[in-house]
């Protein structure tokens, strides 16, 4: 159980954040999935996610995504991962700066028959936006 | 082996609630901190000192929201709530109530910790205190 949920997880990364097979969500996400750190403007849901996933790739077109850390218990699998990407499109009202961004993020999921049905994130976003300079640094 | 990692993993948020003795505890000597801010000491006395720079937010409190373990490594989720009652990061202080969310990761090895990771909502703190805009 632990082994397939990390399994899920594994394929969220690569399909949809490496290979950008927006599709995959369809597969891998449950259509009553709650989102516990919604991002403004987001719709929730598959379509909300799709949405999301459409905005990164459009900013950041060669976003990459490993992980560093991942593990399982029960029917919840976290992992850590580090995000890197060129900003050569619109992000959130930002204008490309063509800088490059490099942060961390620790991703939380509860799977339920096959399907992700919560999902809990934090992500370095004060990194990514003094990268963009959009805040100061420190 | 994981029940006893969670127990340990547990200790670490008491430490940003003012008992920093938790730290001498639960922290080895040589643990390595990923995340943390940049300069603090080694040891038991960096986590000490990293939790004293959040001394300006008033009653502090660590929610654990929940764990997950496997093998060496323990994860937390938690909410951290609090009052800026005293000047923070430079900004005066709001007498703004703040909830921010993160995540934890632990590294456990002879019952201490010995690597640490973190992801919590900096970005959201900031805009709570009224550091920065509140802008998705």
């Amino acid at each position: 159980m632990s082994e397939e949920n990390k399994a899920l997880f594994r394929r969220f990364i690569d399909d949809i954040m490496k290979n950008k097979k927006i599709d995959v969500i369809d597969e891998l996400m449950d259509a009553n999935f709650i989102e516990h750190n919604p991002i403004q403007g987001v719709p929730p849901g598959i379509a909300g996610m799709k949405d999301l996933m459409g905005m990164f790739f459009a900013a950041f077109p060669d976003l990459d995504s490993t992980i560093d850390l991942l593990v399982a218990e029960g029917d919840l699998v976290a992992g850590r991962m580090t995000t890197t990407g060129t900003h050569t499109g619109d992000f959130m009202g930002i204008p490309a700066t063509g800088k490059r961004v490099n942060f961390t993020e620790t991703h939380i999921v509860r799977i339920a028959n096959g399907k992700a049905v919560e999902h809990w994130g934090n992500q370095d976003d004060m990194a990514m936006m003094q990268q963009l300079g959009v805040i100061p640094e420190g | 082996m994981s029940e006893e990692n969670k127990a340990i993993a547990r200790r670490w948020n008491r430490i940003f609630e003012g008992q920093a003795s938790e730290a001498d505890a639960i922290i080895a000597p040589n643990i390595v901190y990923h995340d943390a801010p940049p300069g603090i000491p080694a040891g038991p006395e960096g986590v000490k000192a990293w939790a004293a720079m959040f001394e300006p937010l008033a009653g502090m409190r660590v929610e654990d929201e929940f764990y997950i373990a496997e093998g060496d490594i323990v994860i937390g989720r938690f909410v951290g709530k609090a009052t800026h009652s005293n000047e923070f990061t430079g900004v005066p202080a709001t007498g703004n109530q703040i909830s921010v969310s993160g995540v934890n990761i632990f590294r456990i090895s002879g019952g201490k910790i010995v690597e640490h990771w973190v992801n919590y909502d900096a970005m959201g703190l900031m805009q709570q205190i009224g550091a920065i805009p509140d802008s998705g």
